[in-house]
């Protein structure tokens, strides 16, 4: 993929193209009289130097003087007509002009184009002003300036950069100087030897003029740690073949393993890290200014410009990261370019809508969060207030039962009691057979557990509890439930029917909870039915299932619910006892609703209440982990 | 001392069974019945020395049956025997011609010993 310039005798009829082209252009300019400049350069096309400044002197001069400007421009360097004899391309030159006509300035650009300029003045219109420009002082040498002659010079300053490559990286030990192998390579580094020899503590310096293109890329592939690639020019090399800045430059950046530094400003960009940057537009203005004063007619011994030095620091941003130089150990006042752009300076709109959908967003989701805390609280509470308030009528109803629970508890106490007493007298009368006292001592054992299980049952119901649901047998809680008020029912001579569906009713209940419920509901209709007469007192607790609910009705035979509370039975503080607190159901419903279910409560068509009760049946639990509230 | 013959009247089987074991020593446990009206008919048929009953019993009431027993067999002694150690219901129980009342929970052998004071003039 190499691209090469063309040289030698190519170079020529580039050069004559070029000469025939803009007489052309100048033939078809109006009158006034076209002011002719002919501009002498040291390299063809490619240099990045002589190419910026060309195609900006040109623009620039044509812009500040009045009258039109032909240009006649003409490499005579090494890559242009150096393949042709100097006297032949001086010949051509003269031909281009013919014999009546001469240009009104000569400008020569850069050090092969001057030596040229000089060493063929006396044939190169000698009395027409002549201006080098874009030179460095030190390459005009000793030689005085001619009668007709004025320079816009420069002063590199190498020495300095290799400073500034320390300064960014004071490890660097070795400096690759890139020169190309062309006339002015060789004479810079036969001026830089001689300037870097104050470098005597390091860095080393290497050089590229007797390397091919190949075997410089080669090299700056692998070079030693801590070194340094210095661009100065290129050109030629080696082997002759030219080529252009800007494919030399890039093929360094993509190769090398070292960063590369370059002073011309028209480098940055092209791969250069930076430094202390020789302005092209400074030398172009200077330039320009000069020449609009020589066509004028001023004196070129009175042109006095003061040679151009290297001026501010600039850096590549992107070099700067890719070599990890901390922006810190640039120079102060440096520029640093081609800052990727931050987020805020490529999407400023969209940064600014993203932000403010960001915001909103942020305070839905905030809002929300606060709901969700607050609903949480208030659910927390609710559960708390549940608690307690089903707590307070759990031990209500229970203290309800005192008479109930003497009365349970007294069976399997009375029945150890006067066990223990029969085998007391055996014992005393010699004779209790063992199997007789094993006997008595089993049911003593069994009526204790019998007690312990009472005591259990009501501790269950008096201990503050909160709503736990597990799956749960329905028909163990109506069990225990009865069990509870048996007593009750017995005392008041109640007929109790417990109807039980042969269906499983496993639901996701708590067991207590259920039980408050049931208890209360019964402890309600015995007292319901304490005027009833006697024959006609009948509790019934009954269980349906209806596909996935369960109905569990428990229905009395008292008066039923009296028409004053009528749709407000499970309102609080109402109620038909002179002594009830009228929260019992009031509790129960909440209970209820707490497992998902309904509660109702209705008149029977024969008399009495009934309350029925619906409950999702479980639909995960395919057993009952434990039954009952015990 | 003859040993009585008694009936036992009790709901709860467990106690019933204790109170059989406790009485074996001395006394003749003749029947038991779970129930108001059956002690009636067993009085009639088994016609006990003594009747221990039960207050809370189902269908007709201890103290209830007890009046009734005690009209209709005023030799038989009847024991009023509960757990509910209150003294209205230990004075309804002499007012219902009752001859002795024993708290079911006392530890000392009250029943025995009642029915045994009861029959003690009478060897």
């Amino acid at each position: 993929m190499e691209e090469k310039k063309p040289s030698g005798a190519n170079g020529f009829r580039v050069a004559a193209l070029t000469v025939l082209l803009l007489l052309i252009a100048a033939g078809s300019k109006a009158e006034p009289v076209a002011r002719q400049v002919l501009v002498l350069q040291s390299i063809d096309r490619g240099n990045l130097v002589l190419d910026y400044f060309t195609t900006n002197f040109r623009v620039d001069l044509d812009q500040q003087i009045e009258r039109p400007v032909n240009f006649v421009q003409v490499t005579v360097g090494p890559s242009g007509l150096v393949a042709a004899p100097e006297d032949a391309i001086v010949d051509f030159i003269r031909s281009a002009y013919g014999e009546l006509r001469k240009p009104d300035l000569i400008v020569v650009l850069g050090g092969p184009a001057s030596v040229f300029a000089r060493r063929h003045r006396a044939r190169l219109f000698p009395d027409v002003p002549l201006l080098f420009t874009l030179v460095d002082q030190r390459y005009l040498g000793g030689a005085p300036l001619g009668e007709n002659e004025g320079a816009v010079v420069v002063l590199n300053d190498f020495p300095r950069t290799i400073d500034e490559i320390r300064q960014l990286l004071p490890r660097t030990k070795q400096v690759l100087m890139v020169t190309g192998s062309g006339p002015l390579g060789r004479f810079w580094r036969r001026e830089l030897e001689s300037q870097f020899r104050r470098f005597q503590q390091g860095p080393t310096f290497a050089w590229s003029d007797d390397l091919s293109l190949r075997d410089l890329l080669r090299r700056c592939a692998s070079l030693p740690p801590d070194s340094a690639i210095f661009f100065l020019t290129f050109g030629t090399d080696l082997s002759g073949t030219s080529y252009a800045d800007e494919r030399v430059l890039g093929d360094l950046h993509a190769a090398a393993n070292a960063p590369l530094f370059g002073v011309q400003s028209v480098y940055i960009g092209h791969g250069v890290v930076g430094g202390s940057m020789m302005s092209i537009d400074g030398v172009v203005r200077d330039s320009v200014e000069a020449a609009v004063r020589l066509l004028n007619g001023t004196s070129p011994k009175s042109i006095t410009v003061t040679p151009r030095r290297p001026g501010t620091p600039t850096f590549d941003w992107r070099e700067l990261q890719r070599w990890g130089i901390a922006e810190t150990r640039l120079p102060a006042g440096s520029v640093v370019r081609y800052r990727r752009p931050s987020l805020w300076d490529e999407h400023k709109p969209t940064v600014i809508g993203s932000a403010i959908a960001l915001v909103v967003q942020s305070a839905l989701i905030g809002g929300l969060l606060y709901q969700r805390r607050a609903r949480r609280q208030a659910e927390s509470d609710s559960r708390r207030n549940l608690a307690l308030a089903a707590d307070a009528s759990r031990r209500q109803t229970m203290s309800a039962l005192t008479a109930s629970i003497a009365h349970e508890l007294g069976q399997p106490l009375s029945s150890m009691i006067h066990n223990a007493q029969a085998l007391e007298a055996m014992i005393d009368a010699n004779r209790a057979p063992s199997e007789t006292i094993k006997e008595i001592l089993g049911d003593i054992r069994s009526q204790s557990v019998q007690a312990a299980q009472i005591i259990e049952r009501h501790r269950t119901m008096l201990r503050s509890h909160q709503l736990q649901k597990r799956p749960i047998d329905l028909h163990a809680v109506v069990r225990d439930s009865l069990a509870l008020v048996a007593h009750d029912l017995r005392t008041r001579e109640i007929e109790t029917v417990v109807d039980l569906s042969p269906n499983p009713c496993v639901i996701d209940g708590d067991p207590v909870l259920l039980e408050q419920v049931l208890v209360n509901l019964m402890m309600n209709a015995i007292d319901a039915m304490a005027d009833t007469p006697k024959a006609r007192r009948r509790l019934a607790v009954m269980t349906t299932v209806r596909g996935a609910d369960v109905e569990l009705l428990v229905r009395d035979s008292g008066p039923g619910l009296p028409p004053h509370v009528d749709g407000t039975v499970f309102a609080p503080f109402v109620t038909t006892k002179p002594h009830g607190l009228g929260i019992g159901l009031t509790i129960a419903r909440t209970i209820v609703d707490a497992h998902g279910g309904t509660i109702d409560a209705g008149n029977n068509a024969d008399g009495g209440a009934t309350f029925t009760i619906v409950l999702r049946r479980s639909k995960t639990a395919s057993h009952v982990t434990a039954s009952g509230a015990a | 001392m003859k040993r009585p013959r008694v009936l036992v009247a009790d709901d709860h089987a467990d106690l019933v069974k204790a109170v059989c074991r406790l009485l074996a020593a001395d006394c003749d446990v003749v029947g038991s019945v779970a129930d108001g009206r059956a002690v009636l008919e067993a009085a009639q048929r088994l016609e006990p020395d003594a009747i221990v009953v039960d207050v809370n019993l189902p269908n007709l009431n201890g103290l209830e049956a007890c009046r009734q027993l005690t009209q209709r067999h005023p030799q038989m002694k009847v024991i009023v025997f509960t757990a509910m150690n209150d003294p209205d219901i230990r004075q309804r129980s002499f007012e219902v011609g009752a001859s002795g009342f024993v708290f079911k929970m006392a530890g000392d052998g009250d029943l025995l010993a009642t029915i045994k004071r009861l029959f003690a003039g009478e060897s």
